[in-house]
């Protein structure tokens, strides 16, 4: 044997176990969800072939379309809001000061508490009469407040409200250490040429944090896109079908309906989304994220 | 020492020999339910018939209530060979028989000439195509639970059996008063699709899956005016907001009048016995619409075979004993309304400490409606309904819009699933 084939064997059986795993948990159940996305069938009747009328029934489906415009405009608002909102936090903390340590796992602190009990406790504050968030809106004037969760017009908002507390944090810390990895003598240079506090950021911290960017950019696209266990504590995708994201959709469509032919058509179709979206991105990325040398 | 344990070994062994042809005989049954342990009552059953028949030994599947029906129907698609289980309610029921997964059971009903009256009209709701693939186990139905203490305090004659539904919005009127601590609602309407349906299914126009939602009109109107003009009960965003459960708010005393299943009797009982509240409660009949012929809504729990079995007779022994007058005797003891009903569960009823027996007609049932019949579309349609309806009774649509809309999707989902 080939010393060169040889050491090929061991890396590949070094990552064979990995492999495995990946293969039976989610390679083969994902092209199975594909195969099943062109049947009908219930899980216990046997399946049957049906072409490619899951995907016309989408077309025609009401609820896959307000699922998939939900589930943009959720997406379209959490990801800018929460992008904002933890670069603002880490630009705040990143100090080396001993109380903003304190601040820090403040402010990471949603990120570790359990979607589900997070989610029941902001349906509590979001109530429309008794909920500490509108008694404060009252109290400073407000005399209609929105009516959140039971409010057409507000139940996403309220979600994406919640969304982005729960998330910024978590993002607060990458882009953490994004800015930690910007190595101190750029900023001495731009002192000694006269930079404003304002072109710092824009010239030296903007671009270099770039790379951590188009990571939270995509990780936090992706998130958003899945997103489901709000949804499902908070609305139900109420009122209505005000909150119908598509996961939730789907997993209505598998698990109550046992359609899982049409669910897994669905599933497919959200897939190319996602895959479309994370593609375009990485094009894009040669046009503005700056890596240094 | 040693001379006890060869003695002891000796024993073991006896035993062994003695016990072992008793043990081989036995056939073992696989039996699914919900909240088993948590009951009590689907444990005395077992337990009894294990008793009864020595030749057959009961495997239990315990599973909580509420993931019952998921549960099951993934354990059957799985292959699992559970031999009998119940079918929580007719959408359950219809999906085993659409996807052929209980058997007939007419061949064995003739055979063993099995007496069906005692089942009355709750046999109709288990009949499928002229086959009947289950026994009826309970038959729940709807009825008015009010509150004494509350009805006394502010002088209001108690609700009768031949209340309507404009006498209870008036009635609730009479019994919501105070602020804080000391507010007493007339009722409460709980957050169950089904809570806000039931008066329209009383108005005889057909089922949810094929009548017009025009039926639904009265009922709607009245929950909304009850809860957003007279406020003499909670809205419904509230209740889902505060994830209000009727069991709690009526236990606590304060709601004069609760309309939900009879299945409330029995944990009223269990919570007065744990000391939880001390509530005076009697009984009506569902209040109804004003010249038409009363009806409730009820729920029928089917017991079922597999249709996998290789137990069929000792399956089958086990479903007449369930469903039977066995089973209906052990239910009513604990305040359950069974499937089969003689006289017996009625005085059974009335014998339990606690139980209001001042107005046993309210369980007298002339028509039952179910709250979904066993149709294959009654799943998508109830969560259509359901989200139709919370949009009407949360403000954010009108009824008429709500009504409009509910047909114009049913027709896109039958359209969709054809």
């Amino acid at each position: 044997m080939k010393r060169t084939t040889r050491n090929r064997l061991v890396a590949y059986s070094f990552l064979l176990p990995n492999f495995i795993g990946f293969l039976v948990f989610t390679l083969i159940p994902v092209i199975a969800a594909l195969g099943l996305s062109f049947m009908k069938w219930d899980s216990y009747s046997p399946m049957r072939f049906v072409g490619l009328r899951n995907f016309q029934t989408m077309l025609k489906d009401s609820s896959f379309k307000i699922a998939f415009w939900n589930t943009l405009y959720f997406t379209g608002l959490t990801v800018p809001l929460t992008i904002v909102v933890a670069l603002i936090l880490a630009l705040a903390l990143n100090k080396g000061l001993r109380s903003v340590k304190v601040f820090r796992a403040i402010h990471f602190f949603p990120h570790v508490a359990s979607t589900i009990a997070v989610a029941v406790v902001w349906q509590f504050l979001y109530h429309p009469d008794m909920g500490p968030i509108n008694q404060l809106l009252r109290l400073v004037g407000v005399s209609d407040p929105p009516r959140w969760t039971a409010s057409v017009t507000w139940a996403m908002p309220a979600v994406i409200i919640m969304s982005v507390w729960k998330s910024a944090g978590y993002y607060m810390v990458m882009f953490l250490a994004g800015l930690q990895g910007i190595p101190g003598h750029l900023y001495e240079v731009a002192t000694i040429d006269g930079a404003t506090a304002w072109q710092k950021f824009r010239y030296v911290t903007l671009p270099l944090l770039t790379p951590t960017l188009f990571f939270v950019l995509t990780m936090n696209l992706i998130y958003s896109f899945k997103v489901f266990d709000q949804i499902y504590i908070m609305t139900e995708g109420g009122p209505g079908r005000a909150t119908m994201v598509l996961v939730y959709y789907i997993y209505l469509q598998a698990f109550v309906n046992q359609n899982f032919g049409y669910a897994s058509a669905m599933a497919a179709v959200f897939f190319l989304l996602i895959l479309g979206v994370t593609i375009f991105q990485f094009r894009l990325q040669e046009r503005w994220v700056t890596y240094l040398d | 020492m040693r001379k006890y344990g060869l003695g002891l070994f000796a024993a073991v062994l006896l035993i062994a020999f003695v016990a072992a042809p008793v043990v081989q005989a036995q056939v073992t049954l696989k039996f699914a339910c919900w909240d088993y342990e948590l009951n009590q009552y689907d444990k005395t059953l077992i337990e009894e018939f294990e008793r009864r028949n020595p030749d057959i030994k009961v495997e239990v599947y315990d599973m909580p209530a509420s993931e019952y029906p998921d549960k099951m129907l993934i354990m059957l698609a799985g292959g699992e060979d559970v031999d009998v289980f119940y079918a929580k309610d007719p959408t359950m029921y219809g999906g085993l028989v659409l996807r052929q997964q209980i058997r007939p059971l007419d061949d064995l009903i003739a055979r063993d000439s099995v007496d069906l009256s005692g089942y009355g009209g709750n046999l109709e709701n288990v009949r499928i195509d002229g086959k009947i693939y289950g026994l009826p186990y309970r038959a729940d139905f709807w009825i008015l639970f009010y509150n004494k203490d509350l009805f006394d305090r502010f002088g209001v004659p108690y609700p009768t059996n031949d209340m309507t539904w404009p006498e209870f919005r008036e009635t609730a009127k009479l019994l919501t008063s105070g602020e804080g601590a000391e507010k007493t609602y007339g009722t409460y309407i709980h957050t169950w699709a089904s809570t806000y349906f039931v008066y329209g299914l009383q108005k005889h126009m057909g089922d949810l899956v094929e009548g017009p939602y025009e039926m639904l009109r009265d009922g709607l109107e009245l929950a909304w005016q009850i809860q957003m003009v007279d406020k003499s009960a909670a809205d419904y965003a509230t209740n889902k907001a505060m994830g209000a459960h009727y069991r709690g708010l009526f236990e606590q005393g304060n709601i004069g009048m609760l309309y939900m299943g009879t299945w409330y009797m029995q944990a009223l009982l269990h919570d007065a016995a744990q000391g939880l509240h001390n509530v005076r409660w009697g009984i009506v009949r569902l209040p109804q619409w004003e010249g038409l012929p009363h009806a409730t809504i009820g729920n029928v729990t089917p017991v079922v075979i597999n249709a996998k079995t290789k137990h069929l007779e000792e399956a089958w022994r086990l479903v007449k004993f369930l469903s039977g007058p066995e089973g209906a005797s052990v239910l009513a003891e604990n305040v359950i309304v069974p499937g089969y009903v003689d006289e017996s569960v009625f005085e059974t009823f009335a014998g339990v400490e606690g139980f209001p027996t001042d107005n046993m007609e309210a369980l007298l049932t002339e028509t039952v409606y179910m709250e979904w019949p066993a149709h294959p579309l009654s799943g998508l349609l109830g969560q259509m309904v359901e989200e139709e309806i919370v949009l009407a009774m949360t403000g954010n649509k009108s009824i008429d819009d709500a009504i409009a809309d509910m047909e114009a999707r049913r027709e896109e989902i039958i359209l969709l699933n054809q």
